[in-house]
């Protein structure tokens, strides 16, 4: 985890960084700043120079700008163009306006004995970590989260506040003029580089295990069911279900409040559009939407 | 200790010394003691394009004092006392101070390459047998945090034998909130090394409870934080403000170190009084009964080869161009020992035991210390 820091860096050496020509004189540049909102010594980007806050501009002293093309001459601003000045301004900001949290065990956490944590762990205040569960470098759990069971979580993942990983599983079967739960010996297996919003619950499975592939990055107040498996570099955002055992195919985008029904199949790189309501599988490639989900848009070729 | 863009030094202040200057106005007025004390500090005045100052200068000394290492120039360090080196890891500072001794230098910052570079030649032979300190100045190091980490860094791999870092800052009265738990952990960081910290305040309203908290904190990984003010006309030539200064700075645990005569930069003759002036307001100081005799400053001249400390008798004449001629007991061949690319400045003369004496242009008490249409 990286926190923004003050820091002052002369525009051309950000330039030198990102292998970019500085157009405009050299300047200070303190941190980042929202392209409509500039301060005196701050660096922004456009993704259109038409889109510059000429205006802003005027009343600030010493702003960079990353943007597409070179700002003309006697813009109130120097430039450094770029193809991608959105991804060069988050290479800029991270190099030289952040710096690494340094990782804590807070004392108010509880490891239990037999967990195993890799180097440069942080588990914050009122966090729960079982004996079973391992987790890798440079992973953050924030506060008050559970995890629980036969957990394995990889590298530099982000689990946020009140999020459970693992504990019971909502599985019943009516019998003898009960509820009976299932047996739950599933594991939950979570890859590198993941990342879970606040308030998420991922279950363990009952019989499989629950799988989050690497680099999936889940939005807040997300349940994921029992024996789910989720494939690398999928996006599921806010207050969305996946219902038991439900597979998510890689490089999916399932939009908010999206239900999918239990073991439903969202093939590779589709799309799940807002408030969707998934009860058939989602072929490759497409764009459903709707209660019931229907395709709208099917991948080319 | 700021850079110059195409050889213009602009005015440049922060946000919170812009609050700090608005807060002054409303309580005294703009014609109080206390608003000019900071107005004067920071605004640029017409005055300074009237070149009338003799002797002025671009640099703060005329001595060639940089430094080859494997046959190439080392990037912003300089040497020119024995035990302390100097490094220059940037030129930016948080605001400008119009007599700045570095205003005319262009904007840069040392590489990281620059840095190895520099901590390797503190490190090696025979360098390392004689110096024990390095002064971080610049620009103002507490700018740049991400550098200054660096730079421990390297020292520590390549130069063990400096054991004090020392860092030339005003941001606790510039940009107090700069002095944040992550700069500290940084300085903190440096350890075995020490730290000490040399700052300038001139004049007892730049000490606000916010820049009261950042030297605070400073203190908790410094061993040491100094003070050099400069004797500016019109904002701490008297002895009630001195006297204030110093009996805050003793209060809060700084040294009070140099009192500097005014360098006589370009443009900047509105600032300075004469040296004897300086003269005249130490001796109230310290030989008056007034004040406590821990709290008083070294009166001190930066001359072309040095610091020569002021007192009656150092001043041996005073010639037609009024510059004032001043004995030291700097030696040509220490010089040349520790730096043999070193070459006396023609204001430089050595008497017969090589022992130097250097001409000084002096300032003068009177003509005003701001236009008079700039009266805030």
């Amino acid at each position: 985890m990286r926190k923004i820091f003050l820091n002052s860096v002369l525009a051309s050496e950000i330039a030198a960084f990102l292998k970019r020509k500085l157009h405009g004189a050299d300047l200070a540049v303190y941190g980042p700043c929202a392209a409509g909102q500039p301060t005196d010594n701050c660096m922004i980007y456009v993704e259109d120079v038409r889109a510059l806050p000429v205006s802003a501009l005027k009343k600030t002293a010493d702003v960079l700008v990353l943007c597409p093309r070179p700002v003309p001459r006697g813009a109130p601003c120097s430039s450094i163009a770029t193809p991608t000045p959105k991804i060069h301004f988050i290479d800029a900001v991270n190099k030289f306006f952040t710096r690494p949290i340094a990782a804590q065990i807070h004392p108010r956490a509880v490891i239990e004995e037999g967990a195993k944590l890799g180097r440069n762990v942080s588990v914050l205040a009122g966090s729960y970590v079982g004996p079973d569960v391992e987790i890798g470098d440079d992973t953050t759990i924030f506060q008050n989260c559970v995890v629980t069971g036969r957990v394995r979580i990889g590298a530099r993942c982000v689990i946020k506040a009140n999020s459970t990983i693992g504990s019971e599983i909502f599985d019943f079967v009516y019998e003898d003029g009960a509820w009976q739960q299932v047996p739950q010996v599933g594991r939950i297996i979570i890859g590198d580089d993941a990342w879970f919003g606040a308030n998420s619950t991922i279950e363990k499975g009952a019989l499989t295990d629950t799988v989050i592939g690497p680099g999936v990055k889940v939005d807040d107040l997300v349940q994921i069911g029992s024996g789910s498996i989720v494939g690398k570099d999928s996006i599921i955002a806010s207050g969305s279900v996946l219902c038991r055992e439900v597979t998510v195919g890689t490089r999916c985008w399932i939009a908010p409040h999206v239900s999918i029904l239990e073991r439903r199949r969202i093939h590779d790189g589709s799309v799940v559009g807002l408030g969707a309501v998934v009860i058939a599988d989602v072929p490759k490639g497409a764009t459903v939407a709707g209660n019931p989900a229907r395709t709208i848009r099917r991948r080319k070729g | 200790m700021a850079g110059a863009k195409a050889a213009v030094f602009r005015e440049k202040l922060t946000g919170y010394l812009r609050a700090q200057l608005s807060r002054l106005e409303a309580a005294h007025g703009r014609d109080s003691a206390e608003y000019r004390a900071l107005a004067l500090q920071y605004a640029k005045s017409p005055l300074e394009d009237r070149h009338a100052g003799r002797g002025e200068r671009e640099r703060h000394y005329e001595s060639e004092v940089h430094i080859h290492y494997d046959g190439k120039p080392l990037r912003g360090v300089e040497r020119l006392y024995r035990r302390t080196i100097l490094i220059e890891p940037t030129t930016v500072c948080a605001a400008h101070c119009r007599w700045c001794l570095r205003g005319q230098y262009p904007l840069f910052s040392l590489s990281e390459d620059d840095i190895v570079r520099a901590a390797r030649y503190c490190g090696s032979a025979p360098v390392r047998d004689d110096l024990r300190e390095i002064l971080i100045t610049g620009g103002d190091p507490l700018m740049v945090p991400q550098r200054l980490e660096f730079i421990f860094t390297q020292l520590r791999a390549h130069a063990p034998n400096i054991l004090i870092y020392r860092i030339g800052t005003r941001v606790p009265v510039q940009d107090p909130e700069r002095v944040s738990k992550d700069l500290l952990g940084i300085l903190r960081a440096a350890a075995p090394a020490k730290i000490e910290i040399g700052t300038q305040v001139n004049h007892p309203s730049e000490l606000t409870p916010e820049a009261r908290q950042a030297y605070a904190a400073l203190y908790e990984v410094a061993f040491k934080i100094y003070d050099q003010t400069v004797l500016l006309k019109g904002v701490n030539d008297s002895v009630d403000v001195l006297s204030r200064l110093y009996d805050d700075f003793r209060y809060m645990g700084i040294e009070a170190h140099y009192l500097f005569h005014c360098i006589p930069m370009k443009g900047m003759a509105h600032h300075r009084t004469s040296v004897r002036r300086g003269l005249e307001l130490m001796q109230d100081l310290t030989s008056s009964g007034a004040f406590s005799g821990r709290a008083k400053p070294m009166y001190t001249v930066m001359t072309d080869i040095g610091k020569v400390s002021l007192y009656h008798g150092v001043i041996l004449e005073r010639n037609e161009d009024d510059e004032v001629l001043l004995q030291t007991r700097y030696r040509v061949e220490d010089f040349k020992r520790r730096n043999p690319s070193w070459k006396a400045p023609a204001s430089a003369q050595p008497d017969k035991d090589g022992t130097l004496r250097v001409w000084y242009p002096d300032g003068a008490d009177d003509g005003p210390a701001e236009a008079a249409h700039e009266k805030r």
